[in-house]
């Protein structure tokens, strides 16, 4: 065993006799104040970051966002405006036009074979610029793929968010209570689950007229059901634990122990869930609006865009991509992003 | 330390049973048939290995169990039946419990001022914000953490200070009993002692009794004024813990005794622990009665047993 | 201990130093530590949690976390060339070829095929833990020593039940086809032993062996893990906070604090001639049946936080004998005897004399009488 540890240098201090004294400290050292300085949400974020398809994840769901609620107003274009004299026009960008792309020419198939056209020039409208082209009925593609995208996304946070309230309240308690009110609760539960989906929606669309408010209790009725399992499956981890116990002991009532107890501690998996049921909301969202039971025109989601979009797909394919690429990416994203937020908020690797 | 052993017992514990069904066909008989009495000021340590009912007989007398039968007296009023508002509401501030994990008995989302007043804040026990500070501040300073801890969460602490927090926590409403529930068993053994050497002084304060249940009985000689041994859910022996530890009657408490281990390396080099195993003894625990050895010395056992061991 | 061959050193850490990069900062779980370890022999490693005790045998063990950082050091790790057996050869190192490598510059895989299991074994606190709950416990004892000597099921399922019947467990043959939670928390960590033992190593780290287990349990545990030592002549390394389980099996301690060794000797030097005030706090926070004190001795404080390094001597703020030199500069070793050195101040010539707390004191006094009269010599 080698003897010295320190290996002396030119810096280190040269003890002198004065520093052989007891230290007075016999007072202070009864106070510990040792502390370690970390704070958890401090040390989520630092983990979210490192992992770089969850940053790539959130930049991309900030971007789609901004211009869904920023991009229908960049240009004189609305939604609904249209103008038949210049409908089925393709993408055309000023300065980038220059370089051959997004110039406003098309290919037609016709009979007599293949042709390039580009109707800016044939109607005379040098001074017109569809970014992303304009549909059948000479509505800006690129205002409707905002638009719809703000519609979608409400559509899916706000059912999202419904549901964990609904979701989430109906697992713990069914949860926490156990027994008898667990069975009750777990077979109206079970029911529920039991019901297929379209049915549900077709139903309530009889009865409701369709639009925006009905969509959103149509998925709020059938997405709950994964949030109040993921919610119960937690409790039931959780309800057994010394904090908890302690809290019962302090006479906590049992509403106490569940949301102010239990809840803090799940609200990791539940953000989670939340991020994950937000890209099958909007997939839901445009399904239903694909199948045509979604929003009525003239507004648009991205579902009724695709499905507008499928209509021309052959003669003018351009007027699908914006949509699907934004649906696409949103939807990515989200994942990504719920991928992402559930390894920082639960990290299974212990770091020493 | 104050016991007063000419007052009424504090909490009286008369032929607890504790079983908890797993099926229609099978039992679990975690606690069979204990009785015990706790004085005011006093501690009573509870010591049993894992598995021997001692964590259940904490839980069911602070009722986070209810009861199978027997009858548990605290401070003159009955508390295993049926708890009537008051009662409840006087029970949860005159019994606290300190728990076993310092990891899982803090709740990881709430800062320690909140979870220390957590009993404050249910039972409304101060006027304004500021008697609630300061309640919290001078049991802090009680239990030798220091006032800016209070803003910190759990996690930033370590196992030994997590406890003291757990300690504070109970003590805030002044309880009359405390039930430690092994509440050093996780805690290094240097820890251990600066937590016991915490309870001790606190005791001697405030007089609060414990009921101390550990499986570690060098510390629980320490600390315990009486002791009770605890085997698959049957109290074998009590008494206290001067007569306990010199002249121990049944077999399980010698062997118990005869595997404390001890910081002296000659010593436990040449020892030899005593071997006991239940099923092999010949002793049946429901054959047992109660058998006054002296003072306040009990063994449970038969009458056969009883004239062999003595 | 008196074996007439001569031992070969099998361990000899030297100068280790590991830092581990977490999300709040760089922590230096580990600085500069030295222990050696011969044949035959058990080296205790004593320490609160968080005193690196563990991550010094991971490091040994090549499973460091990923994000640790060795600094410096080198773990040499001493092996005979021609051992090939499975089973253990008494007369294995009469021509012995000694091999040596240095553990922290192999690559995970060199080490998991020569080292881990095979020379090397490990014993987890937490028997539940180590074991797998989807596996019998027959699968679990066999699984190494088909993967590391190649050999037949039959040969090792008989192999296994030999093993068990050695580490005390009754109707082996059954208990091979059970899964670990219809076993005792006692009988899994003599499975666990056991498997450990079925590669036949050298060296045997047991990580808290006995913390999750009652203490007429745990005696027994260690009787069995010294009886096994004895018969195999295999080297043994404790990590724990338990003086009393040192006592038990140690012939040399180390003592750990904030990733040090702060005093290290053999095992009476360290519980009858403690130099290190932090020794001192753990000896005397053992009540022990005779103590009658009112108030046991105890350190004071809490371990420190690794990620902010101190100044001087890390144990400073919790030692009530510090210093004034204690926060400038960090003591050095400073040597006692051969074997025993201790890292304070107060062992500098220029220091005040300082004794032991007087409860100590007349502890050990009480302790050197006893031992004297069982006939041994001190």
């Amino acid at each position: 065993m080698s003897n010295e540890s320190a290996v002396l240098n030119q810096n280190e201090y040269i003890p002198t006799d004065a520093d052989f004294v007891l230290k007075k400290n016999n007072a202070d050292i009864e106070v510990d104040s040792n502390f370690a300085s970390q704070s958890f949400w401090k040390e989520v974020i630092a983990r979210f970051i490192r992992k770089r398809s969850a940053v790539f994840g959130l930049v991309f769901v900030l971007i789609i966002t901004f211009f869904a609620f920023v991009g229908p107003g960049m240009n004189a274009y609305t939604y609904s405006g249209q103008n038949l004299e210049q409908k089925n026009l393709a993408p055309r960008i000023p300065i980038i036009e220059y370089t051959g792309l997004f110039d406003g020419h098309e290919n037609i198939n016709t009979t007599s074979g293949t042709k390039t056209v580009n109707y800016y020039f044939e109607k005379k409208l040098p001074d017109t610029f569809y970014w992303f082209g304009s549909d059948n009925f000479g509505r800006d593609i690129w205002t409707r793929t905002w638009s719809g995208a703000q519609v979608s996304l409400i559509i899916a946070v706000a059912a999202a968010i419904i549901d964990m309230i609904i979701g989430m309240s109906y697992g713990l308690i069914s949860g926490y209570f156990g027994g008898k009110v667990d069975m009750v609760m777990q077979r109206i539960l079970e029911i529920a689950n039991g019901i297929p989906r379209l049915v549900i929606v077709t139903l309530l669309l009889l009865v409701f007229k369709p639009g925006m408010i009905t969509i959103i209790i149509a998925l709020m009725l059938t997405e709950w059901v994964g949030m109040s399992r993921i919610a119960r499956a937690e409790m039931l981890k959780l309800k057994e634990q010394e904090f908890v116990l302690a809290s019962r002991t302090l006479g906590a009532g049992s509403m106490h122990i569940i949301f102010s107890e239990i809840l803090p501690n799940i609200i990791g998996p539940i953000i989670t869930q939340v991020m994950f049921s937000i890209p099958t909301a909007i997939f839901t969202e445009a399904f239903l609006s694909f199948v045509g039971l979604g929003i009525p025109v003239p507004r648009c989601s991205l579902g009724s865009l695709i499905s507008e979009g499928f209509n021309s797909f052959t003669t003018h394919p351009y007027q699908i991509i914006p949509p699907i690429i934004v649906m696409a990416l949103l939807m990515l994203s989200f994942n990504l992003v719920a991928d992402g937020l559930r390894e920082a908020l639960d990290p299974k690797l212990k770091e020493m | 330390m104050a016991a007063n052993y000419n007052e009424k017992p504090l909490l009286e514990v008369e032929g607890l049973k504790q079983y908890f069904p797993v099926s229609k066909t099978f039992t679990v008989k975690a606690v069979n048939d204990v009785s015990f009495k706790v004085y005011p000021g006093e501690t009573y340590g509870l010591v049993g290995e894992s598995g021997s009912g001692k964590s259940t007989i904490g839980r069911s007398i602070i009722r986070l169990y209810d009861p199978t039968s027997g009858k548990v007296t605290f401070d003159g009023m009955e508390i295993s039946g049926k708890l009537s508002k008051s009662t409840k509401d006087k029970l949860r501030v005159q019994m606290q419990m300190i728990f076993q994990d310092p990891m899982a008995s803090l709740n990881p989302r709430k800062k320690i001022k909140d979870i220390i007043g957590e009993g404050l804040d249910i039972h409304h026990s101060y006027k304004n914000k500021q008697e609630r500070e300061e309640k919290i501040e001078a049991i802090l300073a009680k239990v030798g953490l220091a006032k800016e801890h209070a803003d910190r969460y759990p996690h930033q602490f370590s196992g030994g200070q997590r406890q003291r927090v757990g300690i504070a926590r109970a003590l805030i409403q002044n309880p009359k009993l405390v039930i430690a529930d092994e509440c050093i068993s996780a805690l290094d053994v240097s820890i251990q002692a600066q937590v016991v050497n915490l309870m001790k002084d606190i005791q001697e304060e405030t007089g609060t009794a414990y009921l101390f249940i550990a499986h570690d009985l060098s510390m629980v000689k320490y600390i315990s004024d009486r002791i009770g041994v605890l085997h698959l859910g049957h109290l074998l022996e009590t008494g206290t813990t001067e007569e306990i530890f010199s002249n121990p009657i049944h077999p399980y408490t010698k062997s118990l005794l005869s595997a404390i281990p001890v910081p002296n390396p000659e010593f436990e080099k040449n020892r030899v622990s005593v071997n006991y195993d239940y099923k092999t003894s010949g002793i049946d625990y429901e054959q047992g009665t109660e058998h006054l050895v002296d003072g306040t010395h009990y063994v449970k056992c038969t009458d056969e047993e009883f004239k062999a061991w003595t | 201990m008196s074996t007439e061959k001569k031992k070969e050193k099998i361990l000899d850490i030297k100068n280790l130093d590991i830092t581990f990069d977490t999300t709040a900062g760089k922590v230096h779980a580990i600085r500069g530590i030295n222990i050696d370890l011969y044949q035959g022999e058990t080296v205790a490693i004593v320490g609160e949690s968080g005193s690196g005790k563990s991550v010094t045998m991971r490091a040994a063990m090549g499973i460091l976390a990923k994000n640790a950082t060795i600094n410096s050091g080198e773990i040499i790790y001493r092996y005979r060339d021609n051992k090939g057996g499975i089973d253990y050869d008494p007369d294995l190192d009469k021509d012995a070829q000694w091999k040596e490598t240095d553990i922290l510059k192999m690559d995970k895989a060199w080490i998991r095929k020569h080292i881990n299991g095979r020379r090397m074994a490990m014993v987890f606190q937490d028997p539940m833990t180590s074991l797998d709950p989807t596996m019998t416990i027959g699968k679990q004892i066999m699984e190494g020593m088909i993967w590391h000597y190649k050999i037949d099921k039959k040969d090792a399922w008989n192999r296994s039940v030999k093993l068990l019947e050695e580490v005390g467990i009754e109707d082996a043959e059954k208990r091979m086809k059970q899964y670990p939670h219809q076993l005792s928390g006692g009988m899994r960590q003599r499975i666990v032993i056991a498997i450990a033992l079925s590669c036949n190593p050298d060296l045997l780290i047991c990580d808290e062996p006995t913390t999750a287990l009652d203490v007429n349990i745990q005696a027994k545990i260690l009787e069995l893990i010294k009886k096994i030592q004895k018969e195999r002549n295999i080297a043994v390394i404790y990590i724990t906070h338990d003086l009393g389980v040192v006592a038990k099996v140690a012939d040399y301690v180390n003592v750990m604090y904030a990733g040090k060794i702060v005093e290290v000797g053999n095992i009476n030097e360290i519980f009858y001639d403690p130099r290190h005030p932090y020794t001192w706090g753990l000896l005397s926070a053992m009540p022990d049946l005779d103590t009658d004190e009112p108030r046991l001795y105890t350190i004071p404080g809490s371990p420190p936080n690794l990620l902010h390094e101190k100044e001087g001597d890390a144990f400073a703020p919790r030692n009530a004998y510090a210093l004034e030199i204690d926060d400038k500069k960090e003591p050095p070793m400073f040597e006692i005897t051969e074997t025993h050195k201790a890292a304070t101040w107060l062992l500098d010539p220029r220091a005040p004399k300082v004794e032991m707390p007087a409860e100590l004191k007349a502890r050990i006094d009480r302790m050197k009488k006893e031992a004297e009269n069982n006939g041994s010599k001190l």
